[in-house]
């Protein structure tokens, strides 16, 4: 049978032993993951659980954090577009301002659509 | 019963050809037990099987009559090892064979493989486990709501199978309840809900007895038409499943209308064998449960979850009666680092097959694994035999769309709902894509802010109002140029102020009068600067409204930057005199006055320009 010590510690509780008829029925272990017979025994390639990048619980606060970063440059933005005369602005201040809170914008609407449940 | 006398006569016929063929194997003992009690019907064969010929056989071949062999969703055979109680859970798979050898086609058999061959003289006993679906015909077919639900079940008392049988019992377990009728012949014996038919030893190779049970059955006859389950996963850590339903009553069907009063009112009118709740157990830490219809949502649902399981209870918008139809659609999400692994370079979803509903037969399974943007290389390995495929589904944030693999396979049994996986290749880069498209939306609305303020689209360049409107935004970008320049001039000013905080500090009296000479130098230039600006002011008519107000400016700047060279060289010759600090201060005091109302002043106009 599968050594349990090799399996990665997350969530594997058993390996995929048929179980034994008991009246005619038999049923899938319902407790957690039963990984395939074969991968036990491939020491070397226990199998991974694979997460997001970025840990779910953090999604709400962050995409919080970064929408509010991403409002607060777009103000900036705007402000010095109705503020500065026409040969007072400066192109490059302007693209450089606009990318940052797009870039703020993007990633905190992102994580807004994953805090509320739209895996995307 | 027109096919039990069929087949009684082709076994005329049989058993002539029987005696020539699979002689080398007997079946020492075969114990059968039938379960009757849910409308899918279970049979469990135990059999010891001898080798009595003089080759070794490595393959044991199983019989079933074509009318069961159609319902039969899924067969299993557990090889036991050893003599002792240990079952060594090794699996010999058995496939479905023809026998080229004028077997007759009335019979569909599977062949078991054994892991070694059986020698001469050797024994080895197997467990074989099938599961028939529809395998219960409900008889009379059709029932009022009052009646009970009878159903008939027809098997042999003989064991059929190409070998000679030496001992073999048949016990059918039944639900309890009536049981209307059954065949005595041969040997039969009812108790406590089991007829036992047996034992009877040594009979010849292809015997067949029909055996007819009618008996009530009211089990929840679930039945799903079609089931399509969409699993979607999302690597941003969640497993979507979507599974929608197709649900059909599959015993007698009603007959005489449904008396909701009779329903409610007298139990004993109830319709026994309708259901109306309906179990999934699905997997732990489910989350975001829903249920709903082409309607709307149904509230009639309850779950509670544990670190094992999560049991669903939901009751549809009214009893299932027979031969009555309901459509839904259960949701739910599951957390990815349950069932995504990384194994070898590859991705693998490791996830369940079936439909997680309790005892439900489902006739046509569609299962839909809908893989992230960016997946290539997509197989499934899969226990059983099914129909695949490759669609494309576009969905939220999506350029090229979703590859989704598509399983589909008939006659789906709860024993079919074992584990597959899934292996794909995916880069992590190509989950940058998504917050890229996002923020590319945001950065083109602000490019088209910045055109839009960059690009004159006055329709008439030489008119009164757009030269006016010309001339203004000239002037103000004059007086912001002279408000730069200002605030800058009072930066110096305070770089002077602190030079004089560091010598009451440190006592160096060099460092000050250099500090001085470097103010002294940049205000002088920055004054120059600010000639140009006040000219074009004083000379442009349209700024005639805030001239006076910038003269004031630039005259009050003046004033502070000779009263602060006249304090500084005043504090430097008392520290150079060796004077104490009082005596500075008194020197500077009226000075210090009069340099922080002229500061004020400055601030004021400052901000009042801000404003214009």
């Amino acid at each position: 049978m599968c050594d349990r010590s090799r399996l990665s510690k997350h969530r594997v509780s058993q390996c995929a032993a048929p179980c034994g008829l008991r009246s005619g029925q038999w049923r899938p272990d319902p407790s957690g993951t039963r990984l395939p017979h074969l991968l036990c025994f491939l020491r070397r390639m226990a199998p991974k659980p694979v997460t997001s990048p970025v840990p779910v619980q953090w999604y709400p606060a962050l995409s919080a954090l970064l929408l509010i970063g991403g409002l607060f440059f777009t103000a900036f933005f705007f402000i010095y577009e109705a503020t500065s005369s026409t040969r007072n602005r400066s192109l490059a201040k302007e693209v450089v301002i606009a990318a940052v809170a797009s870039t703020f914008l993007g990633f905190g609407s992102l994580f807004l659509l994953l805090a509320t449940g739209v895996y995307v | 019963m027109a096919m039990v006398s069929r087949f009684a006569f082709f076994l005329l016929w049989i058993s002539v050809l029987s005696s020539t063929t699979h002689s080398e194997l007997v079946i020492s003992r075969i114990d059968r037990r039938v379960d009757l009690s849910s409308h899918i019907v279970r049979a469990l064969f135990s059999m010891k099987v001898e080798n009595v010929g003089s080759k070794v056989v490595s393959e044991v071949l199983l019989a079933f009559p074509n009318m069961q062999a159609k319902n039969l969703a899924a067969i299993k055979t557990l090889y036991n090892e050893g003599r002792g109680k240990v079952k060594a859970s090794s699996v010999s798979l058995p496939t479905a064979v023809v026998e080229p050898e004028g077997m007759p086609p009335e019979l569909t058999f599977y062949s078991v493989s054994l892991p070694k061959g059986l020698e001469k003289g050797g024994t080895v006993s197997l467990d074989v486990l099938a599961v028939f679906a529809h395998s219960l015909q409900p008889f009379p077919e059709e029932i009022t709501q009052a009646d009970g639900q009878l159903v008939v079940y027809q098997d042999s008392a003989y064991y059929l199978s190409p070998y000679t049988v030496k001992v073999q019992t048949l016990g059918i377990r039944l639900p309890g309840g009536r049981v209307e009728s059954y065949t005595k012949f041969p040997n039969a014996k009812l108790v406590d809900s089991e007829i036992t038919y047996g034992p009877f030893e040594n009979l010849p190779a292809f015997s067949y007895s029909p055996v007819i049970v009618h008996f009530e059955n009211n089990y929840p006859f679930a039945v799903a038409h079609e089931l399509v389950r969409e699993i979607e996963i999302s690597h941003w850590g969640n497993v979507q499943i979507t599974e929608h339903y197709n649900l059909v009553h599959g015993g007698a069907k009603t007959k005489g209308g449904f008396s909701r009063l009779d329903y409610q009112a007298r139990s004993s009118v109830r319709g026994a064998s309708s259901f109306s709740h309906l179990i999934f157990r699905l997997p732990p830490r489910a989350h975001s449960i829903y249920y709903r219809d082409e309607i709307g949502n149904i509230s009639t649902s309850h779950f509670w979850g544990d670190s094992r399981k999560t049991q669903l209870e939901i009751e549809p918008r009214f009893p299932i009666f027979g031969g009555w139809k309901t459509s839904f659609t259960i949701g739910y999400g599951l957390p990815l680092q349950d069932f995504l692994f990384k194994v070898d370079g590859k991705r693998m979803l490791n996830i369940t097959f079936g439909s997680p509903m309790d005892e439900v037969i489902v006739d046509n399974l569609i299962v839909k694994v809908v893989l992230p943007e960016g997946s290539n290389g997509i197989s499934a390995s899969v226990p059983f035999p099914t129909k695949q495929g490759e669609e494309i589904k576009y969905s939220h944030l999506d350029i090229v769309g979703r590859p989704v693999l598509v399983l589909e396979k008939s006659n789906v049994v709860p024993e079919h709902n074992l584990y597959f996986q899934v292996y794909y290749h995916f880069n992590n880069l190509s989950l940058l894509g998504e917050p890229m498209m996002l923020i590319s939306g945001f950065f083109l609305l602000f490019v088209a802010c910045i055109v839009y303020m960059h690009t004159d689209m006055s329709i008439s360049k030489s008119s009164a109002s757009y030269l006016a409107k010309i001339q203004l935004e000239e002037v103000q970008a004059t007086v912001q140029q002279i408000q730069n320049i200002i605030n800058q001039c009072l930066a110096v000013h305070d770089k002077l102020d602190a030079s004089l905080r560091d010598l009451s500090r440190t006592g160096d009296v060099q460092s000050c009068k250099i500090a001085r000479k470097t103010a002294d130098a940049q205000l002088k230039e920055l004054v120059k600067e600010l000639k140009p600006l006040v000219t074009f002011l004083h000379h442009s008519p349209q700024a005639s409204h805030i001239w006076p107000k910038v003269e004031e400016l630039v005259a009050k700047e003046k004033d502070m930057q000779e009263k602060m060279f006249l304090r500084h060289s005043t504090v430097v010759d008392c520290f150079e005199k060796k004077l104490g600090g009082r005596e500075i201060e008194n020197r500077v005091a009226s000075q210090q006055q009069k340099l922080a109302a002229l500061r004020q002043e400055v601030d004021d106009l400052l901000e009042f320009l801000d404003e214009i």
